[in-house]
């Protein structure tokens, strides 16, 4: 049985060279879903929530509108946090050769589908 | 740099024509091509210095992850020349690297990329003014490039189409490597790659982890493949938790928590799940 | 231009190598090559031989070179360890004009220097 949710986050990594791990969280810091191996999703879950917080405050100071995402840029790597709706975030961890042409084009749709699926949840 | 006289290019219909018409016309410019991946190629009077692509490592993760330079000597280099023109210069001057090695992880890097490319069909290309690019070679001519590319190819597959499926396969260990004395008369080369072999890397993965080349990762790959100690993985999932928003149970404790159902907060009560490993 | 051609072109004033190239030790791509190197491809799949085949034999350390001699020459293959993939600097030897060990004691030389 295969959860369509854990799914999409399987497909991000089929079609998107480079990501190598997602955890799927709510904004106050739990997992709701993972396709990780090497990142333990509780930890991810719950510092991908507060650098989301951290990251409206952010927006705030600068002035610069609602945020879309936060990314650590890494010598060998990313970790980019996406916001799904305001009850969730995505946490994706991707190396340095990551696709970001492909991770672009595709983020809006998944972070979108990740939306519908969970706004069902009542 | 982009100079009045500069000859119309002829209407190129694949990448390989582009670059001859560019050899030919001795141009200095970046081909930006997209596609699943794309890239971009970098020509310097006529012949192509530099190739990256996310589906391949290129020099700076080449160097970065074997941990040849580290990151601070890096940064050091990268502020030393702001405009990226020189970076292969200062990083041999400031004795970071070997010319002769810096050359070998730049034309190997080269090879690497276009082989990458060579597995994708790209959506469509653009001849852009120069990119200042990291590299290290007196330039390959596309005759060249082509030419070592198909070799690469036949060398993995015969069949057409075979050897782009095997680099997006992901590939997990078979049984047959846990048997005691298999591993072990394997070269040091063929373990780190079979160490790598979760099920979730692709190909590609495995090159980025081990800071290695997609071709020769994926020789080794082949290797493993037809003595049965990898196969491919086919995944298997399981149901994730609710996210309805939480209210509070008429009695749930917090430390209801299991894998299957998500756990349950008394308001005002900002209890961590049970297991925080890392505090 | 290039430091590799540069120092190939060192390695080829010794008296009686006529052919020097540099090659990946996995893949088999030329990074360099001057002279007469005909003979370089398949010095490169001869030294995987030997080092898959030594391994599985248990033949204990690391291959460090292989020499194929025929009536005329030596191919010399010698392998570079470095951090990565190895290099193999493959090198054909005029048997009438030079003896082997003096050959493989100044392509070693040689060697150290390629990739400073």
């Amino acid at each position: 049985m295969s959860d369509p949710v854990t799914d999409l986050l399987i497909a991000l990594r089929d079609n998107v060279m480079g990501v190598t791990e997602t955890t799927l969280a709510t904004s106050d810091g739990l997992v709701v879903a993972s396709d990780v191996n090497k990142t333990h999703p509780e930890s991810m879950a719950a510092v991908a929530a507060a650098t989301i917080a951290l990251g409206h405050r952010l927006a705030d100071q600068g002035g610069t509108g609602h945020l879309r995402e936060i990314s650590a840029r890494c010598s060998t790597g990313h970790v980019i946090v996406t916001a799904v709706g305001e009850r969730a975030l995505l946490a994706v961890v991707a190396d340095d050769g990551l696709d970001e042409a492909a991770f672009r084009r595709e983020i809006p749709a998944v972070t979108a589908q990740l939306r519908r699926h969970l706004d069902k949840d009542v | 740099m982009t100079e009045g006289t500069k000859e119309p290019l002829p209407d190129s219909r694949n990448v390989p024509a582009l670059l001859v018409a560019l050899q030919t016309q001795q141009r200095s410019c970046t081909v930006v091509v997209t596609g699943t991946p794309g890239g971009a190629i970098h020509v310097r009077d006529g012949l192509v210095v530099a190739m990256e692509t996310p589906g391949a490592p290129g020099v700076e993760g080449l160097l970065l992850r074997s941990g040849r330079i580290g990151e601070e000597a890096w940064s050091a280099v990268r502020a030393a020349d702001t405009t990226h023109e020189h970076l292969a210069a200062e990083l041999v001057h400031r004795g970071l690297v070997g010319a002769g090695e810096l050359e070998v992880i730049s034309l190997s890097a080269l090879f690497d990329a276009a082989f990458a490319l060579s597995l994708a069909v790209p959506d469509s290309w653009e001849v852009t003014d120069p990119v200042p690019t990291l590299y290290r070679n007196a330039g390959v001519t596309p005759e060249r490039l082509l030419g070592e590319v198909s070799r690469r190819v036949n060398l993995l597959a015969g069949e057409p189409g075979s050897v782009a499926a095997l680099a997006r396969t992901r590939l997990r260990t078979a049984s047959t490597a846990r048997i005691p004395g298999i591993v072990g008369r394997l070269p040091a080369r063929h373990q780190d790659v079979l160490a790598t072999t979760d099920g979730r890397r692709t190909a590609r993965d495995i090159a980025f982890t081990l800071g290695r080349g997609l071709f020769s990762v994926m020789i080794d790959l082949r290797l493993l493949l037809d003595r049965g100690l990898v196969r491919p993985h086919t995944p298997s999932t399981e149901q994730r938790p609710s996210t309805a928003p939480r209210i509070a149970p008429p009695a749930a404790a917090p430390s209801a928590l299991d894998s299957t159902s998500l756990p349950r907060r008394l308001p005002g009560r900002h209890s961590a799940p049970a297991h925080r490993p890392h505090d | 231009m290039s430091s590799l051609d540069a120092a190939l072109g060192r390695a080829l004033t010794t008296p009686g190598i006529s052919g020097a190239a540099l090659l990946d030790a996995v893949t088999g791509l030329s990074y360099a090559e001057l002279g007469d190197v005909s003979a370089s491809q398949d010095s490169c799949e001869i030294a995987e031989i030997a080092r898959i085949r030594l391994t599985r034999a248990g033949a204990a350390g690391e291959l460090e070179n292989v020499i194929v001699t025929t009536s005329t020459q030596h191919l010399v293959t010698i392998q570079l360890p470095r951090q990565g993939d190895p290099l193999l600097l493959c090198a054909t030897v005029d048997r009438e004009r030079t003896n082997l060990t003096w050959a493989l004691r100044e392509l070693n030389r040689h060697a150290d220097e390629l990739l400073a």
